[in-house]
């Protein structure tokens, strides 16, 4: 059965948030860095099953989305209400420009990075 | 010193990355986060000054990598990955603090390399039409 639109957005926002959080937790508590918290995230995260039913939420890729927001020091610092508001962004934009975008290198990394930038302009602005 | 460490290490990434995803098999993810991982460690241990430049350049050209086979073929991935890492080494430093700015630089390298391909085919195929006409 496939997930509808708003499950979808869910599951992705889960998986990229959990990413978030997984990588931040490794660099602060067992002082990683960044890199390596990021790579480590994204491998842990490799190993969720991707089943019938959740293969089209892309959980891997948004795992690793995750990872990579946290590896900016200016999201991370500015606290969880950030995390979640840029986590938010970045799913929405990853779920409607991946289509888009699809099959090119680094378009996990181009919609953390926009979507940590227009968190922070957000933030600052309103 | 740097940027040559910094080219190479863009182009061992990238095609590490290809490899792994194309003839190996390994889904995207891991075959970008294994290597990274490994590298990272890896060069962590070494007395290298810059190593810190080396790890995010590593990690960001295994991003290049992940390019899909019908976008690019493993040369235009060399490519991409060298003009990934131009970028990494003189504008990233630009927007540091940013996550993702690797993914970005990656994206921008593939990107280019694309659209300059498609131009420069169609451009050429255009050209060699004319002078086949005039023959």
């Amino acid at each position: 059965m496939q997930l509808r639109f708003f499950e979808l957005w869910v599951l992705k926002f889960i998986s990229l948030l959990g990413g978030c959080l997984t990588c931040f937790y490794f660099q602060s508590q067992w002082g990683f860095n960044p890199v390596t918290a990021a790579a480590l995230t994204g491998l842990i995260g490799s190993f969720i099953p991707d089943t019938k039913k959740i293969e089209s939420a892309h959980i891997h890729a948004t795992v690793y989305i995750g990872a990579f927001i946290a590896m900016g020091s200016k999201v991370v610092m500015a606290g969880f209400p950030q995390i979640l508001f840029v986590s938010i962004l970045g799913t929405t934009i990853y779920f409607f420009i991946s289509p888009y975008i699809k099959g090119f290198g680094g378009r996990m990394g181009f919609v953390a990075f926009i979507s940590s930038i227009l968190g922070f302009a957000l933030r600052n602005w309103l | 010193m740097i940027l040559a460490c910094t080219l190479i290490t863009s182009l061992i990434g990238a095609q590490l990355t290809y490899f792994l995803i194309h003839k190996k098999h390994l889904t995207t993810v891991r075959a970008s986060a294994a290597p990274a991982l490994i590298f990272s460690v890896i060069i962590t241990t070494l007395p290298i000054p810059f190593s810190a430049a080396l790890r995010a350049g590593f990690l960001g050209a295994t991003f290049v990598g992940m390019t899909d086979k019908s976008r690019l073929g493993w040369k235009r991935v060399a490519v991409a990955s060298f003009i990934y890492g131009l970028v990494f080494y003189f504008l990233l430093p630009l927007v540091d603090g940013f996550g993702g700015g690797l993914g970005a630089a990656a994206f921008t390298s593939c990107g280019l390399v694309f659209f300059l391909d498609k131009a420069f085919r169609r451009y050429f195929k255009n050209l060699f039409l004319r002078a086949y006409k005039r023959l």
